[in-house]
């Protein structure tokens, strides 16, 4: 027990962050998850119902469709948030559920019958010795080791502004966006169709030859494929497009016009099937809808589409007045959006002009990007290995007391 | 080697090696233990020091809960009734301060709206301090304990009411409130400098007074109280301080510098020049004590010359101003055409010191700036004279 130096004490638990992109679980304690596998799954057939994991996604099957459990980010499906768990119980931490606690994160936005539901199956199915349920914004708070923040979190399908007050997610507080992840890979779809690019997923090729630079791919198409469902086909054209994403996009650091953007060096990205281009001002013209939405033609949204900083701003100013300055100097990014190159310093510019001049603002990253990837994880795992924390459990016996409405009380 | 101490086993063998005796390392066993910070009977596992007797988990003793206040029924009907507030609300704000800690900005957020009503962050604190006051009240009826003041709900809603004017403010008006706290700096600035100028000038027409005072009379004759007067009006040169202590040759009180700058005294030796005085004269006693007497003259008229040119300057400005707010000409600035036609044609002894004197029939009256210009006249007289006396 030395854990009294620094206050931690390793209990073994088992930490979940299942988000609408990837599933994250791993040991607390840990820096980062033992597994980190796509949310999506295949249905099978009647033996195995859902194929789960990377490697049983890019493998095509007839008919099987992609499905996944959550749905704005709460889970819908139980029956395949239960294969999900299963897998990775088995698969990837390879322990028995009945001897680790469970500590697991979820929305800010979730509903009660839910958070009922997710703790009774925990307990029932899982007997789970103790388990635990944490806002996900609080973890990624806690995991830059702020318990007042403001998290930006702009994952794939919604932004959203939650803001953190000593560890409490303040609910009024919560603004959402669709503009995010999803919604640049329809903007980055339609300029490739502009551009007359054919996106042919991984699954389809068999060889490629090299071509030069904006010529026409020479590629051999496999034979034998199953006849695949359009959900699959799609799902794994969204994969492409998500790597070219991750390839090219950039935020400029702030409202640049066309002579401007021209002047940047262009990236070059090759596609599967070995057709390659550059991409130029549009690497900086794609992301811009998510600081200016009213200067670019959108054609795909409807409802508020609030730009990054009239989230952060919206949602801080409907908080006490107090808590406003720690908020605007403690703006936290989480979710796999933010991790483009220049949007925290954008974010910064445009929250700046936003306030007045003695208001600080600060946009705090973390200190690598995988940090930013798992931060809510990072945050489940050391406030479950803290030895504070372990006074905070529901415990089989307070849930076998109480029942399962023993979560409203124990996890704020 | 300290890398294997961590290990705990012994790597290599042999001679060299078998010498560092070391030390077992502790053993450490995956245990079951109870916190009693918990109300159940949770049992988790951790790593515990076999050798670590202790039983208490060791982060219960941090687990502090604060205390929330408590009242009875009777003590609710008795006391705490106050309008706007039904038990229901009130046990509802107990519930959320045991639940939250007293965060009174959390339970103000997870305040039931539908069935309690709206309620701000104020008025919860209100309500819950002004329980606890009527409770000790209650309580310290009977010692006589100073009692906690009453939180202040008005003022604070006043504080927050400011708080967030001030945060509302646009960029523009932040800009505008700090442009006008500049300009306000600017114009005290200037006001400043307006006074300070104005006394210099003050000083200037009193020792202008004095010399035309003092010319009249021998000055030889002086009496000492004058003398202090005048050393006093002319403080901006001393040129009858002591020389250093020991003996000393009596040309070196001509040759003592002027307590001005380089260029002044520059131009001072240069009017000497032309005045055909010359920078180093026969050092009689009459004579070194004109000489200076005449420098100090000089260095007077230059400062005549240099406020009448500001006020010149000022008076340009003005006029143009005038100009262009569109008045009509005024009487003022003829008045000041006049004074400078009047003077034109002073010229003493093919100096152009008819500026300097000019000045002082502005800042005085006309006939002491003459009185001032044939001052001057005598004095180089008197000094011509006695160089020739001396030479001769």
């Amino acid at each position: 027990m030395s854990g009294s130096v620094y206050g931690g004490d390793e209990v073994g638990a088992v930490c979940f962050d299942i988000g609408s992109h990837t599933v994250r679980a791993g040991f607390a304690g840990e820096d980062a998850p033992k597994a980190n596998i796509p949310t999506h799954m295949l249905t099978g057939d009647d033996n195995t119902k859902y194929h789960i994991g990377t490697n049983a996604l890019s493998y095509p099957r007839e008919k099987a469709e992609v499905v996944m459990p959550l749905k704005d980010g709460m889970i819908e499906n139980w029956e395949q948030c239960e294969a999900m768990l299963d897998y990775v119980y088995s698969k990837c931490l390879s322990v028995d559920s009945a001897e680790h606690p469970v500590m697991m994160s979820e929305v800010a936005w979730n509903r009660p019958a839910i958070r009922h539901k997710t703790c009774e199956m925990m307990f029932e199915k899982y007997n789970v010795p103790a388990f635990f349920l944490c806002k996900n914004a609080v973890l990624a708070a806690f995991a830059s080791g702020r318990s007042t923040a403001l998290v930006l979190d702009t994952g794939s399908v919604q932004t959203t502004a939650i803001p953190v007050h000593d560890g409490y997610v303040l609910q009024h507080g919560i603004v959402k966006s669709p503009l995010a992840g999803n919604f640049l890979a329809a903007q980055m779809r339609e300029h490739l169709k502009e551009q007359n690019v054919e996106v042919v997923p991984t699954y389809k090729i068999a060889s490629k030859e090299p071509v030069k630079e904006g010529e026409p791919p020479k590629w051999v198409a496999k034979k034998n494929l199953p006849a695949v469902s359009s959900s699959y086909h799609n799902y794994m054209v969204d994969c492409v497009i998500e790597d070219l994403m991750q390839h090219v996009l950039q935020v400029h650091d702030r409202p640049a016009s066309d002579e401007d953007l021209n002047m940047i060096p262009a990236n070059i990205f090759e596609f599967p099937n070995g057709y390659n281009a550059m991409f130029g001002a549009e690497r900086f013209k794609i992301p811009e809808p998510l600081f200016d939405p009213i200067g670019t033609n959108l054609r795909i949204l409807g409802g508020d589409m609030l730009a990054m900083q009239h989230v952060v701003s919206s949602s801080i100013s409907m908080c006490d007045v107090d808590v406003r300055p720690s908020l605007w100097s403690n703006i936290i990014l989480a979710g796999g959006t933010t991790l483009m190159s220049g949007f925290s310093e954008r974010l910064t510019t445009e929250c700046t002009a936003k306030t007045t001049s003695s208001m600080k603002v600060k946009v705090v990253t973390g200190g690598n990007t995988s940090d930013r990837i798992f931060s809510a994880w990072v945050g489940a795992s050391i406030l479950a290995s803290l030895g504070n924390f372990q006074e905070l459990w529901i415990s089989k016996q307070e849930y076998e007391e109480e029942g399962k409405l023993v979560v409203d009380r124990k996890c704020p | 080697m300290t890398v294997w101490f961590q290990v705990g086993r012994r790597p290599f063998s042999g001679p060299h090696f078998e010498q560092a005796r070391l030390p077992e390392v502790r053993s450490w066993q995956w245990k079951p233990f109870k916190n009693s910070a918990r109300n159940d009977n949770l049992s988790l596992l951790h790593w515990k020091r076999c050798d670590d007797t202790s039983t208490d988990y060791p982060f219960a003793k941090y687990s502090v809960k604060r205390e929330i206040l408590k009242y009875t029924d009777e003590q609710y009907n008795g006391v705490l009734q106050q309008p706007g507030w039904t038990r229901a609300n009130t046990d509802h704000l107990i519930d959320l301060a045991n639940r939250f800690d007293l965060r009174f900005i959390v339970m103000q957020d997870r305040w039931d709206k539908q069935t309690h009503g709206a309620r701000t962050v104020e008025d919860l604190k209100d309500r819950y301090y002004s329980i606890q006051y009527r409770l000790d009240k209650l309580r310290d009826s009977e010692s006589e304990k100073p009692k906690r003041p009453l939180y202040d709900a008005d003022h604070e809603r006043l504080r927050k009411e400011q708080l967030e004017k001030l945060y509302s403010r646009t960029r523009e008006e932040v800009e505008e409130e700090e442009y006008l706290i500049e300009e306000l700096r600017k114009i005290e600035i200037r006001r400043k400098e307006r006074e300070k100028k104005q006394q210099d000038l003050q000083r200037l027409i009193k020792a202008a007074d004095q010399l035309t005072e003092t010319g009249s009379s021998n000055k030889k004759k002086k009496s000492t109280a004058n003398k202090k007067k005048e050393e006093e009006t002319r403080s901006w040169r001393i040129l009858d301080k002591p020389l250093n202590a020991g003996v000393s040759l009596r040309s070196a009180k001509t040759k003592q510098a002027l307590q001005v700058g380089l260029k002044k005294s520059k131009l001072v030796e240069q009017i000497l020049t032309q005045l055909q005085v010359g920078v180093s004269p026969m050092p009689t006693e009459d004579i070194t004590v004109q000489f200076n007497e005449l420098r100090n003259d000089i260095l007077f008229l230059l400062e005549l010359k240099i406020a009448q040119e500001t006020l010149q300057f000022d008076i340009q400005a003005l006029k143009h101003r005038k100009e262009t707010l569109g008045d009509q000409a005024a009487a003022g600035t003829d008045e000041a055409e006049n004074d400078d036609d009047m003077f034109a044609d002073t010229d003493i002894m093919g100096l152009n010191l008819d500026e300097a004197l000019v000045t002082a029939g502005l800042t005085s009256s006309c006939s002491r700036k003459r009185r001032a210009a044939s001052e001057i006249e005598k004095v180089t007289a008197l000094l011509k004279k006695q160089r020739k006396n001396s030479k001769g």
